[in-house]
């Protein structure tokens, strides 16, 4: 057996073009394998991702709902409005905690020496977008037919753009995480620590513009609120957030993914070590 | 060839880091088939892990112009909940060969009959390894690698392991480590030695083994 023009070009002189056909080849198998291990061997795995997140909704729509007795902050149903937050820091949460674990996860796969580290990165949280994706997909169709309420998100170009923000931000802090743990045993309590803050203080249950000052500024700075406030506008047709400043929110993501990347070049053989 | 250009290897133990490659200097042959032989622990499978790019040396670099197998066997990269037809399938895509011919031909080659489409995990250790030995045969490297052992099984398997191998080395090479010296002799053309961090070279494997057969038989030395 053969692969295409092995002979002709060995391993070390593959041209950028291979070497990214090479690239591709790879992170696509190391997906479908991911799928297969990740979600287990029956459909209950993949549910699981849609029930986590429909929990969280429906116990916290009943609290706000019929506890607290509180009005939606925007558009007509609170439902979608929790919605739209919560998924948005599932995104962001679930990308960063998955890939903190894709070194370790897969240190057998890495003895191929085609299978890279970044690969690795890349094809967890490839599977993580998709999925996250779909199920917000899913929970909108969901509630559209529960609520009755228009669900559309009003300004796709805007959702888009929030939602690549945010895989942004949460790609590079998954990539620091991964090399962290590799230094670290307990990284993933400290990230924990400063993660689970944002449940609260990242306006998935709130408006920032609801927040008296000082506070407001306080929570301005967490660039998953400005994410978060930039999914919004994409969905609702008359908001438009004064505080919102999209410029911020890239250039936290431009910055965790850079600092992620260079991260990744200086230990590169430290997470090749065997363990 | 292999070039190894001023590397520099070591891994680290409780009693601090032991060096496996001190400054190697070396052009390996890939034209000829090659013999390590070392002690336990000398870093014979680090060595291994270095050519063949699963990890990288601390400094210097390591220039192939062969493609170079995984370890001969290797049973690592299977997951457990997987079948074995799905690993195999996983393996090949990683590669870039043909699907289903590595498929074909691994059913065919470890004869796991209705187990090949049962889950890894359920394999016995020998299942596994005539799975991994099927995988590594399917797909053609330049040069492949082997870490001790050669063939896995009960002798019938064995047999036809060796058989396969003999075929798949009209065209391509080995480079063997290990710590005893018969499969050496066999196989390899030229040999080396690893050392206390030092990689000796040998034209000839007889020569090898005759040093080494020096190092083995030196009276230990207890002060």
């Amino acid at each position: 057996m053969k692969a295409d023009n092995r002979r002709d070009r060995p391993m070390a002189q593959l041209s950028w073009v291979d070497a990214m056909r090479q690239q591709v080849r790879v992170i696509a198998a190391l997906i479908r394998r991911e799928t297969r291990v990740h979600f287990g061997e029956t459909r209950l795995g993949y549910l699981w991702a849609i029930i986590e997140p429909a929990l969280h909704l429906t116990v916290y729509a009943l609290l706000f709902l019929y506890i607290l007795r509180r009005p939606t902050p925007l558009g007509g149903s609170l439902v979608l409005f929790m919605l739209t937050g919560l998924m948005t820091y599932f995104l962001f949460s679930k990308i960063a905690i998955y890939l903190a674990t894709a070194v370790d996860g897969n240190r057998a796969l890495l003895n191929l020496p085609p299978v890279k580290v970044f690969d690795v990165l890349v094809a967890r949280a490839i599977l993580e977008v998709s999925t996250y994706l779909f199920v917000g997909f899913i929970l909108l169709i969901g509630l559209s037919m529960f609520d009755g309420g228009a669900v559309a998100p009003h300004n796709p170009i805007q959702l888009a753009a929030a939602i690549a923000s945010t895989v942004g931000l949460a790609f590079g802090f998954g990539i620091v995480n991964a090399v962290m743990c590799a230094f670290a045993r307990n990284w993933m309590t400290f990230f924990g620590l400063l993660l689970s803050p944002m449940f609260f203080l990242s306006g998935i249950w709130f408006l920032p513009s609801q927040i008296p000052s000082p506070f407001r500024g306080y929570i301005l700075y967490n660039p998953l609120t400005h994410n978060i406030m930039w999914v919004r506008s994409g969905f609702y047709r008359d908001y438009h957030p004064s505080d919102l400043d999209r410029g911020y929110a890239v250039w936290w993501s431009v910055l965790a993914l850079a600092l992620g990347l260079a991260l990744l070049r200086v230990a590169r053989r430290k997470l090749l070590e065997p363990k | 060839m292999i070039v190894f250009e001023h590397v520099h290897k070591s891994y680290p133990t409780r009693a601090g880091r032991k060096v496996v490659l001190d400054d190697l200097n070396l052009v390996l042959d890939t034209t000829k088939n090659i013999g390590v032989l070392g002690l336990n622990g000398a870093g014979k499978s680090t060595l291994l892990r270095l050519i063949g790019g699963a990890e990288l040396p601390e400094r210097g670099r390591i220039q192939r112009t062969a493609s170079i197998s995984f370890p001969l066997g290797y049973t690592g990269c299977f997951a457990g909940n997987m079948s074995g037809r799905e690993n195999a399938a996983f393996v090949a895509r990683i590669y870039g060969y043909d699907v289903n011919q590595v498929v074909r031909f691994v059913e065919a080659f470890a004869e796991l009959g209705e187990y090949f489409d049962e889950p890894v995990k359920t394999y016995s250790s020998g299942m596994g390894a005539r799975l991994g030995f099927g995988v590594s045969i399917a797909l053609e490297f330049d040069v492949y690698l082997i870490d001790e052992g050669f063939s896995a099984g009960d002798g019938r398997f064995a047999a036809r392991c060796q058989t396969a191998f003999k075929d798949r080395l009209k065209n391509s090479r080995l480079i063997i480590v290990s710590h005893t010296t018969e499969t050496l002799l066999t196989y390899c053309d030229i040999g080396a030695i690893l050392h206390e961090g030092k990689l000796h070279y040998f034209s000839d494997i007889k020569e090898a083994v005759a040093r080494y057969n020096d190092i083995i038989n030196k009276p230990l030395d207890f002060q």
